[in-house]
């Protein structure tokens, strides 16, 4: 019920693809999505493969209930990540899940490398490879649109010009402008010589409960026009820019400010006031958070996000919404994970003006604010030219080829999203413990300290695991996180039994989730992960923003915290 | 009478065609959905569904004079087809200028919209209309009176 009962096998060095069985003691014990992703990857992958070899197996699993009516259209993509060494997921939404599962497959598995530039083409059971040799080197939208053109009413992920370059935070592409974004996946697809996966599917997918499926899709669509959800569908996640920049939360200046005199001029307001042309939705979501704005003309993008906005705007001082969405565009174009993209160009900005990093050695001055000269710098990383190629390796290398680890603002490796840590202090502590590297999105924990009310570091620390066990089950039955004031454990509890005729209850399903988070810890334990690699960068503890900075001994105790309510040892190892 | 898109109003979220496959085939399937949706670039969408009245844009009847067996039939406004003629020719779903016929992907046959409306019921974003022979909007008074609303 609801899976789609299949996964799918391709081993590119044979040209051999192989659909295998959905083990239903796999579906309950790891649910779907993120937890099928992981446990895959912990089981196939070789100790120590590098990211780029032909060795390191590309997953891509789709959520439990992604092809039903409900908010819940996600795929994750699984790899060892070549822009942390660790772990490396990431998720997108839109339509590409449901298509794969109507195909009839919960996933994909690839191992080893094409010959020849290639995408896989997958029509229920008809499944090729056929040559990409025309659409190599085509930016994302290019590939999107020739390969829908090609296949009509299929559904098209792709890679851009970064991916194939192997660039560490190459990101994956489909529906025109969702995107897995973090932690370099898109070049792992890339050094596989897949350019795209396109998928078409005429099955059909069923739920346990019917008339208590019916009965839910009411109480799930109401709540979609309430206003537990108002914020993303007025705004989008720009809705968010205002009130972050208002509690000094928003980054700026590769991480030395924490907030911008120009908010109104890059907020959610003034963007759907002046950019937003239409609004779209992911399958079966009333929601509509994705926001397309028109540049000009014929140019659209779908965005900027709130992350962008943080990324280019605030970080790279950019005070003009046109000129992020074009910067936006443009990395979805090259296809790089805007985030990183935003950050990245910030750190090397920073290392320019400080006389590290010379005019000379890019061709051009690097400042705050210009972007033509950010767009060249992308160009430079995503083509590999020159000194682009330090940073094309990403922010970790940079910084210790450039001797400069105290300017460079990461956790192993991967940049962080747009909340200032040293405001946020849940926040700090979820990126640092994030299996992926800094990020909001593993446990949502800047709402534990925008909520406001005073908190003790254990109650912080245990709602950290609390967000990160719920969080899981999202990206593992794929609820988009939008969702979470009204969809909980205890909803999710009640889906599985309607839509999987499940019996569990919700401490049940959280403890699942918590199982998946060391299953991911003993994976990057295994790639070499020690406690240092879950240290904040030396600024947050040093450097002051608005007054403020963390405490080193004050963090210490909480991972010490979190390594105990999750049952490792005092070193953060599972037992 | 029929159903028109608003497109302005159309998020493409596709709900209208997993519910259209859902009360029409009891599954959920796009594939099998009466009502189609689909983007074909950023903003542009576009959309079918058969335009089942008497007078206007579909007046020529195309799938019934198509049909060599005589299949298909209009009753009360609605298009009928005859399972037991059918053979699965599919010169109907060729000749419909609305591109609205499409066959069973299992059974081979054609499937049409049958005007159940629940995809204007289902659409919490208001953009699907019933329109009467003259283009009027005429979606609430037609829910009433089939005791939807």
């Amino acid at each position: 019920m609801s899976y789609a009962g299949k996964i799918l096998k391709v081993d590119l060095n044979t040209k051999t693809i192989k659909p295998i069985e959905l083990d239903p003691r796999l579906c309950k014990r790891y649910l779907g999505g993120e937890g099928f992703g992981i446990k895959i990857l912990y089981d196939v992958s070789e100790k120590d493969v590098h990211p780029l070899s032909s060795k390191n197996p590309f997953i891509l699993m789709c959520g439990a209930f992604a092809g039903l009516p409900i908010p819940a259209s996600l795929y994750g993509v699984f790899a060892k990540s070549p822009q942390t060494n660790f772990l490396g997921e990431a998720f997108a939404k839109g339509m590409f899940a449901p298509e794969l599962k109507y195909a009839g497959y919960d996933g994909i598995v690839i191992f080893g490398r094409a010959k020849h530039p290639s995408y896989i083409y997958i029509e229920d059971e008809e499944i090729s490879l056929f040559s990409a040799s025309d659409l190599w080197g085509k930016d994302t939208l290019t590939t999107i649109r020739e390969l829908m053109k090609r296949h009509k009413g299929a559904q098209v992920l792709c890679i851009g010009p970064a991916g194939e370059n192997c660039v560490s935070f190459a990101c994956i592409e489909n529906d025109f402008g969702r995107h897995a974004g973090r932690t370099g996946l898109g070049a792992v697809l890339g050094s596989k010589n897949i350019k795209a996966i396109v998928v078409r599917g005429s099955k059909s997918l069923k739920v346990y409960d019917e008339n208590k499926f019916l009965e839910e899709l009411e109480y799930i669509w109401k709540e979609e026009f309430s206003e537990k959800t108002e914020k993303y569908r007025v705004y989008g996640t720009p809705g968010g820019v205002t009130g972050i920049n208002k509690a000094r939360a928003l980054p700026t200046r590769n991480w030395h400010g924490d907030h911008v005199d120009f908010v109104e001029q890059i907020s959610g307001e003034r963007m759907k006031e002046e950019l937003v042309v239409k609004e779209l939705a992911c399958l079966g979501c009333f929601v509509a958070c994705r926001k397309i704005s028109q540049i000009d003309g014929n140019k659209f993008v779908e965005g900027p996000e709130y992350e962008t906005i943080y990324s280019f705007g605030a970080d790279c001082l950019i005070p003009d919404l046109k000129k992020i969405a074009e910067l936006h565009l443009f990395a979805d174009l090259l296809g790089i994970d805007a985030i990183s993209a935003g950050a990245i160009s910030a750190f090397a900005i920073d290392l320019f003006e400080k006389g590290i990093i010379k005019k000379e050695e890019l061709g051009f001055e690097l400042r705050y604010g210009d972007v033509e000269a950010i767009k060249k710098f992308l160009r430079l990383v995503a083509y590999r030219e020159g000194i682009g190629d330090i940073f094309a390796r990403g922010i970790k290398f940079a910084a210790e080829k450039f001797k400069a680890r105290e300017i460079a603002i990461h956790v192993k490796g991967l940049e962080p999203a747009g909340y200032e840590a040293r405001t946020l202090e849940s926040m700090a502590i979820s990126y640092a413990v994030s299996r992926r590297g800094a990020c909001h999105l593993r446990a949502g924990a800047y709402e534990i300290d925008l909520r406001g009310g005073k908190l003790s570091l254990e109650e912080k620390v245990r709602e950290i695991v609390h967000k990160e066990n719920l969080y899981v089950l999202y990206d593992s039955f794929g609820i988009c996180k939008f969702m979470r004031r009204f969809i909980d454990e205890n909803r999710l509890a009640k889906l599985c039994r309607i839509i999987l005729g499940w019996r569990v209850y919700p401490n049940q399903l959280l403890e699942k989730g918590a199982q998946i988070v060391t299953l991911a810890r003993k994976y990057n334990v295994r790639e070499g992960l020690t406690m240092k690699d879950d240290m904040l960068p030396d600024r947050f503890f040093e450097e002051e923003v608005n007054g403020k900075k963390l405490d080193k001994k004050v963090f210490l105790k909480a991972l010490k915290l979190y390594y105990k309510l999750r049952g490792w040892d005092e070193r953060g190892i599972p037992r | 009478m029929h159903l028109e898109i608003d497109l302005e109003k159309c998020i493409d979220c596709k709900n209208c065609m997993l519910m259209c496959s859902f009360v029409n085939e009891k599954v959920f399937n796009p594939k099998l959905s009466r009502i189609k949706v689909s983007r074909e670039d950023y903003t542009k969408l576009s959309w079918n569904v058969c335009q089942q009245h008497e007078v206007s844009l579909c007046k020529e009847n195309s799938c019934i004079r198509a049909c060599p067996r005589g299949a298909i039939s209009k009753k009360g406004g609605r298009i009928v087809i005859d399972y037991e003629l059918c053979n699965g020719c599919g010169k109907c779903v060729e000749v419909c200028p609305f591109n609205a016929i499409k066959l069973h992907p299992i059974t081979k046959k054609p499937i049409v919209c049958v005007l159940c409306l629940n995809c204007v019921l289902t659409c919490k974003r208001g953009a699907i209309r019933i329109v009467d022979e003259r283009g009027r909007d005429i979606t609430e008074k037609v829910l009433k009176e089939r005791g939807l609303k």
